[in-house]
């Protein structure tokens, strides 16, 4: 017992000790502080990002999906997605002759559900934005048909083309406007973009042959639509 | 020298406790000269800090940022639908914003002055007091992150034998923590050590 008090009380003198020296031991320490008022200002922020050129490959394979939709094909077909299985023809009633029998599927020419002056085409992720602040806390994207609504082949300006009309705008998931030319959204901050669609409507009739679908032959050129961005 | 720096200053003198200590009755030095008692004295150069506005500019360069050419294959969704999907062409912004805030501070140390070379620290406070944020003004539970850099003082030394350090710091608030346009604010607390 003895010995710890003793040490106990060696630990205290040298605690004592320290104290002085910090107070009274030099004629120099000291600390002086200060103070600095800061503002900064964060504007209101839109960023709009967007491809200046979209190419879109249309396979063969996609045009047979667009005419046949996603049925699936049968072994009579082949498993090829370029075969069309249309469905059960019902009871062919056969007719006999010289040559045998005759039964006719009355398969049609024309695929249902299908306009070729009229296909609608999505550009997913064609576009985002970046927002905070403004005169509200939404942001909203429209789009038109820019300067050339004409693709042709090759860019050369012929007969062959495809004509670009009707432009909307969508965003995921579903906003106020999804599928028109506007599209309403929450300002997405700073960090995570907001992705956004544009959706454009396809005459073919006038596409029978098969290349590269331009506004003209150099490829750039007049915008076939274009994004704006409002809100802030 | 603003009042917010001679508040502290006083304060600081009269902790001195030199034996000089009684000629502080006289009152606070109202120049730069070498103070006979040996003690270095802060000041600031700056009152208050209006950064240069957080614009679009800091962050993308640009409104509207075109990211380029974009191929893809469509696919047919559903029947008598294409559809064909891009990488976002969204790019990263940059990772922070970054403000020079000036000279700050002045230390004036006389000749007679020894032991460490003296220094300044700073931290940034909220107007809630919370360390390493700003606060938005009128709403100061939102805060923002800030980080502050210290600048290397410019170090001169007067006629008279004293050196003279002059200092400033650099803001850098990450772009990640701006959540709402705004007016932010906040203090920085300047603090000397090593004298």
């Amino acid at each position: 017992m003895s010995t710890r008090f003793t040490k106990g009380c060696g630990r205290i003198g040298a605690s004592l000790l320290l104290a002085g020296a910090a107070l009274f031991g030099s004629t120099t320490a000291s600390a002086q502080n200060a103070v600095v008022d800061l503002n900064v200002t964060l504007s209101p922020i839109t960023i709009l990002y967007y491809f200046s050129t979209v190419n879109v490959n249309v396979s063969s394979a996609a045009m047979a999906g667009m005419l046949c939709g996603t049925g699936t094909p049968s072994a009579i077909y082949n498993t090829s997605a370029a075969n069309c299985d249309v469905g059960a023809t019902g009871s062919l009633a056969a007719t006999g002759g010289a040559g045998g029998l005759t039964a006719n599927g009355n398969i049609g020419t024309s695929p249902g559900g299908f306009n070729v002056a009229a296909v609608p085409l999505t550009l997913q992720n064609v576009w985002a934005v970046r927002a905070i602040g403004g005169s509200s806390p939404n942001t909203t994207v429209s789009v038109a048909i820019g300067a050339s609504n004409t693709l042709t082949l090759n860019g050369a300006g012929g007969a062959q083309k495809i004509v670009i009309s009707n432009p909307t705008v969508s965003t995921s998931p579903n906003t106020s406007g999804n599928g028109t030319t506007a599209v309403t959204f929450a300002d997405p901050g700073l960090v995570n973009a907001q992705p956004g669609n544009v959706g454009l409507t396809l005459d073919l009739t006038n596409a029978t042959t098969s290349g590269v679908y331009e506004t003209n032959a150099s490829g750039t050129g007049a915008s076939n639509y274009t994004l704006t961005v409002s809100g802030t | 020298m603003s009042l917010s720096a001679l508040l502290p200053l006083a304060v600081a003198i009269s902790l001195a406790g030199s034996p000089g200590g009684s000629r502080l009755a006289s009152g606070i030095p109202l120049t730069r000269a070498p103070l006979p008692w040996g003690a270095a004295v802060m000041e600031t150069l700056q009152r208050s800090v209006q950064l240069q506005p957080i614009r679009v500019e800091d962050l993308a360069g640009a409104a509207s940022v075109a990211s380029g050419a974009a191929s893809a294959t469509a696919v047919a969704p559903a029947r008598a639908q294409l559809a064909a999907t891009y990488a976002t062409p969204a790019r990263a912004t940059v990772p922070y914003i970054q403000r020079d805030l000036g000279r700050l501070w002045r230390l004036t140390v006389p000749a007679s002055a020894h032991g460490p070379t003296p220094r300044v620290t700073a931290t940034v406070e909220s107007l809630r007091g919370e360390p390493g944020k700003l606060s938005l003004v009128g709403h100061e539970e939102i805060s923002i992150p800030v980080l502050l850099l210290e600048n290397a003082p410019v170090v001169r030394a007067d006629t008279n034998g004293t050196t003279v350090l002059e200092g400033g710091f650099a803001l850098q608030i990450p772009s990640s923590a701006l959540e709402r346009a705004g007016s932010y604010g906040g203090r920085l607390v300047l603090r000397t050590e090593g004298y």
